[in-house]
């Protein structure tokens, strides 16, 4: 799941940066927005594209996943029957023993894990899009969203600092900083419920639900301002 | 220039936005650390202890492999012996990974069994030294472990811990303070149905092992006995066999050998094993007058 996860990041980063400039360098973007196509479309379009290349990518290392994960899961769950049947276990804990197996193999909230994943991934190509369209180089498109990205590891701290904290010491400047993290940069941490649904910690839809609504919020901010500063751009 | 623009201009438009998202990310975030999905904040000053490697937890995602890997690290400590590296290296990944029983459980472990038998062993110190170490680390695996349960207080496993530690008889047991950690035991949510008997024995077994508690431990042992015949164990029998003589308790309230015991072989054989045990401080009145008796009646039948 971590490699899924470090996959999908760098393919959602790495893919649309490289969007924009490829279509210069091809000349293709020319003849795009030559004819009638609001530029609009065209930044979605390619902003769907790579969504849906991240998704079936997401989507296959998910079936090979599962389908490791439920053999492996069969395997154990055997072998503690087995181990029941020699040590003549109770029924219950018997029954305990291969919940917890269960909980740790093919579940929903492992399927919600993978969904996240994806949220983050979304959150990160429509913010490389955003930054393409003002960058001068894909390299730097690419160091930058890397570095947001990091910085959206922080917004968490710096927003419990902010609204949280009560240490008495801290110098405005110190709040000014934190506030501003925690206002323009999004809580990547929210997305990160790997490893609890490895565990089999139970995601629930609400809780689903409302990740899968700030992503879209997130998501469609980016857009609007990537159409922003794309709409007059001239090439 | 009209980049210049344009960027200050998506700068205020995500200020702005971020007044409409934050309180709604506050309250998913902290509803998410309550349904433990994601973990709580890193505690203050743990970043600063982590050091590089701080960046590399900021990535979130990685916090289980940096407790993982922070986990070999305090093995190498363990290994050189330096206890107060184990002890640094555990706070650091209960920091990282506040959920996991495993660290909470291998962390006191490392404190208060194997940091604890290294000064019990300790040749160059002198025997109040030996002691007073022992029984600090012994005390901070046991604090650990009382972190674990602040962070988890739903898991039995930890709280049973806590009673192993302080009943066990190769540490400086103290039973009064065991007591509490078996009732939180018992009292946990969480504690499957089918292991609760066998709490509650290990709860009446140490409760044998102080003479102040005796009357209550018979009281105990005697309704564990009465409630089920899969208490019908030979430590249960022999411990309440040994009580009946030590509180003296009148023959027609006892319950009879022939009902503690299967027979009388049995019973000779259960009484020598639980004997072996007399150092650990279980009762062991009228045990070896009624071994006497059942040898040399043994000896009659051939």
């Amino acid at each position: 799941m971590g490699a899924m996860a470090m996959f999908s990041i760098l393919f959602a980063i790495a893919a649309t940066a490289l969007l924009i400039p490829k279509d210069l360098e091809d000349r293709t973007l020319y003849t795009i927005l030559s004819k009638p196509v609001p530029r609009l479309d065209y930044l979605l379009g390619k902003l769907v594209g790579v969504l849906i290349l991240v998704g079936v990518s997401l989507l296959l290392m998910n079936g090979l996943l599962s389908i490791i994960l439920h053999f492996r899961t069969e395997e154990l769950l055997l072998i503690e029957m087995a181990k029941a049947e020699a040590h003549g276990w109770p029924p219950e804990h018997l029954e305990l023993r291969l919940a917890e197996v269960s909980q740790q193999g093919v579940t929903w909230a492992l399927q919600a894990g993978v969904g996240a994943i994806f949220f983050k991934a979304m959150v990160m190509a429509s913010m490389a899009l955003l930054i393409s369209t003002f960058s001068s180089s894909t390299l730097f498109t690419i160091v930058i969203a890397v570095v947001i990205y990091f910085m959206g590891h922080f917004t968490e701290d710096a927003r419990n600092y902010w609204l949280h904290s009560h240490s008495g010491g801290a110098t405005k400047e110190l709040k000014i900083l934190t506030q501003s993290i925690a206002l323009i940069f999004p809580d990547f941490q929210l997305y990160n419920i790997i490893d609890s649904t490895i565990e089999g910690k139970k995601v629930t839809e609400g809780i689903f639900s409302r990740l899968a609504i700030l992503t879209l919020f997130y998501s469609g901010i980016y857009s609007v301002l990537a159409w922003f500063t794309f709409r007059k751009k001239e090439f | 220039m009209r980049t210049t623009v344009q960027i200050v201009v998506i700068f205020f438009v995500l200020l702005s936005f971020g007044f409409a998202k934050y309180r709604y990310e506050d309250k998913l975030s902290r509803d998410m650390v309550s349904l433990k999905l994601i973990q709580p904040p890193l505690r203050e000053g743990t970043s600063l202890q982590l050091g590089q490697t701080g960046a590399a937890v900021a990535l979130g995602g990685l916090r289980s492999l940096v407790a993982a890997i922070w986990n070999f690290r305090a093995f190498l400590h363990f290994e050189e012996l330096d206890w107060i590296k184990v002890e640094e290296t555990y706070e650091i990944i209960t920091t990282l990974q506040p959920q996991t029983i495993y660290y909470w459980d291998t962390g006191a472990w490392q404190l208060h069994t194997n940091a604890s038998s290294y000064y019990k062993e300790k040749e160059d110190l002198s025997p109040l030294r030996q002691r007073s170490m022992r029984k600090r680390y012994l005390e901070k695996g046991s604090s650990f472990l009382q972190l674990g349960i602040i962070e988890n207080p739903d898991n039995w496993k930890l709280h049973r811990e806590l009673s192993r530690v302080w009943t066990d008889s190769h540490k400086l047991p103290d039973i009064e303070r065991a007591m509490k950690h078996f009732d939180d035991t018992l009292n946990c949510k969480n504690l499957p149905e089918f292991r609760r008997p066998q709490i509650q024995r290990f709860k009446y077994y140490a409760m044998t092992r102080l003479q102040s508690l005796h009357q209550e431990a018979y009281r105990y042992g005697y309704d564990l006995f009465k409630e089920s015949t899969d208490n019908h164990l030979p430590k249960l029998a022999s411990t309440l066999f040994a009580l009946q003589n030590s509180l003296d308790i009148p023959q027609n309230e006892r319950i009879p050998d022939s009902e503690l015991f299967p027979s009388s072989q049995l019973q000779l054989k259960w009484l020598k094993n639980y004997i072996i045990h007399e150092k650990q401080g279980y009762p062991i009145d009228g045990v070896s007058l009624k071994i006497q008796q059942l040898e040399t009646s043994e000896l009659f039948k051939f």
